[in-house]
């Protein structure tokens, strides 16, 4: 008998036992209903408000790393940003029939929906683990990023290097995984790893003319989940892995491809696939919380677009579609031009 | 007339081991656990796909804590492969698997949780089941008729979660767990009770308190000319009883570091003998089945909730276990060494199956993604796997629960998987024709057809996303 080589993977056992609980921790009523979680990311949530203006970005920062911890470490269910959407939809099924199952379901995509409806979206910039995972990583290449912005974003060699590179890690994975495992339809994250190679590729030719079309591809991206949400096909979604107690290898190389894609354009997921960012871009339009430029207060020094991850600021006029709320902007107009307004009296 | 005599007797004698065979006497049938019943099929009666599909119970509600089928016993009675296995239904279930029909049912007033078993008593083949309704039915295997049944738990206001395990069969006698948890009395007075009831009437002849707690089935194995049972605490307390006589004695003690869902199983093999069992801490342990010392100790990448099963294969005596790090394991029974192990699509929860056919190995194994799979038992490769359904309630509850395990019926070429799966279909697959429940995986060379159709699509949506834009602006 052999053990062969490829049947063993040191990151089966890094993943392994991940959670630090065995359940939810504070169920409901005997059932998986993770109140601590929820009470979490209701808190993680409320900090975007009341965090002091002087150390805003550093309250983030924590902010973000308490977001990882508590998806990592606790949630239990909503394993990934199409596990929000699906298990919305498990959850709504269950109304009626098992109420307490529906609330297990639905309630941290409700209250992630919720805060986003009162505070905007400051899930994405301030909790969301993989929008993290990437502004951590994307600080990598933040002068190559900052380069390429000054030269609005014109065709780079390093990029197309880049791209190139993405694309062989990512066949020689898609390879040595075909050796060893069956694909199931769960594994479809596979196909979103492919089409972050594709829209690389796009990009490298020109990120200039493609970028916002291309974000259209977000709303493509839900319709997706949420078709195979209604077909019972449950897709595990990228960082999954890192949010369930087992070694997810589809999910891992999405997760990959996200970072190596960071590494490329910052928020790279968030910008072109995240199939959650249309829920949140629908929520954070009702949300009485907005940044509101003053133009005659601008002198035109452009460090809004250049602190911008998301590209969804130019010259101080805010795309709101794009906007997670991380307040960068505020933070680093010199003219004060730019400012958080609340209309919670306007919205009551 | 003496020689005419031992000609008869030696004659019933062989007799008796040949239908000793045919029976399903313990939980996965043998004290290795291997789960699967061989018949040679004289009449070459087909087995062929089935899928028995329950009604809708309307306004049932499944609790998370029954399994939906229980494993199937196997036997054949009068010639004809029959299944056995309770549901959530409360109902016990007698499938006749050449006609594709329901023998008979019986049903109780509670859910059946765990298997029933099939044995050979009296010249009468008799089906043995426990429900929560505190009580053991015998009922003949052919029909149905009820011979007896013995509530082992009298009622009481106070009296809730009575569980009682798959029963053993040996020599006449019965022998179960039962657990009923009393509101009256504090958590550390929970006890369970070993039972050994006689098969003839169900008259209890033992009644000893084992372990605090639930517990599996009762594992019945010889070692030398004693015999033995061994059976685990869900807290985690193995216990080995010498059952020879009765009283029944109390050989050794072992605790595991963590719950205990299953049962044990038993390999002998060149004189070592050996218990395996595995834990939610993640452990496979092998203990001596005398003396109680600690073999071995493998560690997997998440829980074991289920029973192991054992062989030997090529002369090496190999123990299986899945885990809910998704790898089905082979483990050499006298080393603890790895021999293979393969990643399936989701969390294994089931017990494995090891069956032979034309010299061949393999083991079947059901993981959480709604699949059963068929592995090559010398080297773990995938040959084949079905897709079950999915779950008729989305939350399994993993980890508290035993949920059920396939069974295998070897038959040459009739051999057929036989499983009660959580969509709550009954379903038997033959392993050597065609099967419409063809299993959703993409052999691993067809990933990269997927790529390049996926691929193909993604480019073309991409350039109409573009497009859509521009015909906008």
């Amino acid at each position: 008998m052999n053990n062969s080589i490829l049947d063993s993977n040191i990151f089966e056992n890094f993943f392994s036992n991940i959670k630090l609980v065995e359940k939810a921790i504070m169920g409901y009523q005997g059932s998986y209903v993770e109140l601590l979680t929820i009470l979490a990311i209701a808190l993680l949530a409320v900090i975007s408000s009341i965090a002091p203006i002087k150390y805003r970005q550093l309250f983030r920062f924590f902010n973000q790393i308490a977001g990882i911890f508590i998806f990592v470490f606790v949630v239990f269910t909503c394993l990934g940003v199409f596990g929000m959407i699906r298990n919305f939809h498990r959850g709504l099924n269950e109304i009626g029939r098992e109420n307490i199952v529906a609330l297990y379901y639905m309630s941290v995509p409700l209250t992630v929906l919720v805060s986003t409806m009162l505070f905007g979206g400051t899930f994405c910039g301030w909790i969301c683990p993989t929008g993290t995972i990437q502004e951590f990583v994307s600080f990598l290449t933040k002068k190559f990023h900052l380069k390429r912005k000054k030269s609005n974003l014109h065709s780079s060699l390093l990029f197309l290097i880049g791209t190139i590179i993405a694309a062989i890690i990512f066949l020689i994975w898609i390879w040595y995984l075909s050796q060893t495992r069956i694909f199931f339809i769960e594994d479809s994250c596979i196909y979103w790893s492919q089409a972050i190679i594709i829209i690389l590729f796009f990009l490298a030719i020109s990120q200039k003319k493609f970028d916002l079309k291309l974000r259209k591809l977000r709303v493509i991206s839900f319709w997706i989940v949420v078709m195979a949400s209604l077909a019972s096909i449950r897709i595990t979604s990228p960082v999954h892995l890192g949010f369930a107690k087992v070694y997810d290898p589809a999910s891992f190389n999405a997760t990959i491809m996200v970072i190596i894609a960071s590494l490329l354009v910052p928020r790279f997921w968030c910008k072109y696939l995240c199939p959650w960012r249309l829920a949140i871009c629908w929520a954070a339009d009702k949300a009485p919380r907005k940044i509101i430029f003053e133009k005659d207060k601008c002198n035109s020094c452009n460090k809004c677009t250049d602190t911008c991850d998301m590209d969804a600021i130019q010259k101080g006029y805010i795309r709101n579609s794009d906007c997670i709320m991380c307040m960068k902007c505020i933070d680093n107009c010199p003219t004060n031009a730019l400012k958080l307004k609340d209309d919670f009296c306007k919205k009551c | 007339m003496l020689k005419k005599f031992l000609l008869t007797s030696f004659f019933f004698f062989i007799l008796s081991i040949y239908a000793e065979d045919d029976f399903w006497p313990m939980f996965r049938r043998a004290e290795n656990c291997d789960g699967s019943l061989y018949w040679d099929n004289p009449n070459k009666i087909a087995i062929n796909e089935w899928h028995l599909k329950r009604e809708k119970i309307k306004n049932r509600k499944y609790s998370r804590d029954i399994p939906v089928w229980t494993s199937p016993a196997l036997s054949i009675v009068n010639g004809i492969p029959m299944a056995y296995a309770g549901g959530c239904d409360q109902t016990l279930y007698a499938l006749n698997l050449a006609e594709k029909k329901i023998a008979w049912t019986k049903i109780t007033n509670g859910n059946i949780i765990d298997s029933p078993i099939v044995a050979n008593f009296a010249g009468q083949q008799l089906v043995f089941f426990s429900s929560s309704d505190r009580t053991i039915y015998c009922c003949e295997a052919f029909s149905g008729r009820v011979f007896w049944t013995k509530e082992l738990i009298q009622p009481s206001n106070t009296i809730s979660g009575v569980e009682i395990s798959s029963p053993s069969f040996h020599q006449d006698k019965i022998y179960l767990n039962c657990f009923a948890y009393d509101k009256s009395l504090p958590r550390n007075e929970q006890k369970a009770e070993l039972f050994i009831l006689s098969a003839r009437d169900g008259t209890i002849l033992s009644k000893t308190t084992v372990a605090n707690g639930p517990v599996g089935p009762p594992l019945i194995f010889k070692v030398d000319k004693n015999v033995f049972l061994a059976l685990c605490a869900k807290k985690g307390l193995l216990l080995c009883f010498d059952v020879t006589t009765i009283p029944i004695k109390k050989i050794w003690s072992y605790q595991m570091p963590n719950e205990v869902i299953a049962g044990p199983a038993f390999l002998s093999f060149e004189k070592q003998n050996s218990i395996f069992i595995g834990s939610k801490y993640g452990s496979l342990v092998s203990i001596d089945a005398k003396s109680g010392n600690v073999n071995w100790k493998f560690m997997t990448g998440n829980w074991i909730d289920n029973t192991a099963c054992a062989g030997i294969i090529d002369n090496l005596p190999i123990v299986f276990t899945g885990s809910h790090d998704y790898n089905l394991y082979a483990i050499n029974a006298l080393t603890g060494e790895i021999l293979w192990k393969r990643a399936l699509g989701g969390e294994i929860f089931s017990a494995p199956v090891l069956f032979k056919i034309k010299g061949e190995n393999f083991i079947v194994a059901a993981s959480l993604n709604n699949h059963i799979y068929i592995l090559n038992a010398s080297n773990g490769n995938i040959i084949n796997s079905f897709f079950t359904g999915n779950p008729i309630w989305d939350k399994i509850n993993k980890g508290d629960t035993l949920w059920g395990s396939p069974s295998v019926l070897c038959a040459g070429d009739e051999t057929a998987i036989i499983f009660g799966a959580t969509s709550g279909n009954f379903y038997v697959f033959p392993t050597h024709k065609d099967c419409t429940m063809s299993s959703r995986a993409k052999a691993g060379e067809s990933i990269w057809l997927s790529l390049l159709i996926s691929g193909i699509l993604i480019f073309f949506l991409i350039i109409f996303v573009l497009r859509i834009n521009k015909d906008f602006s």
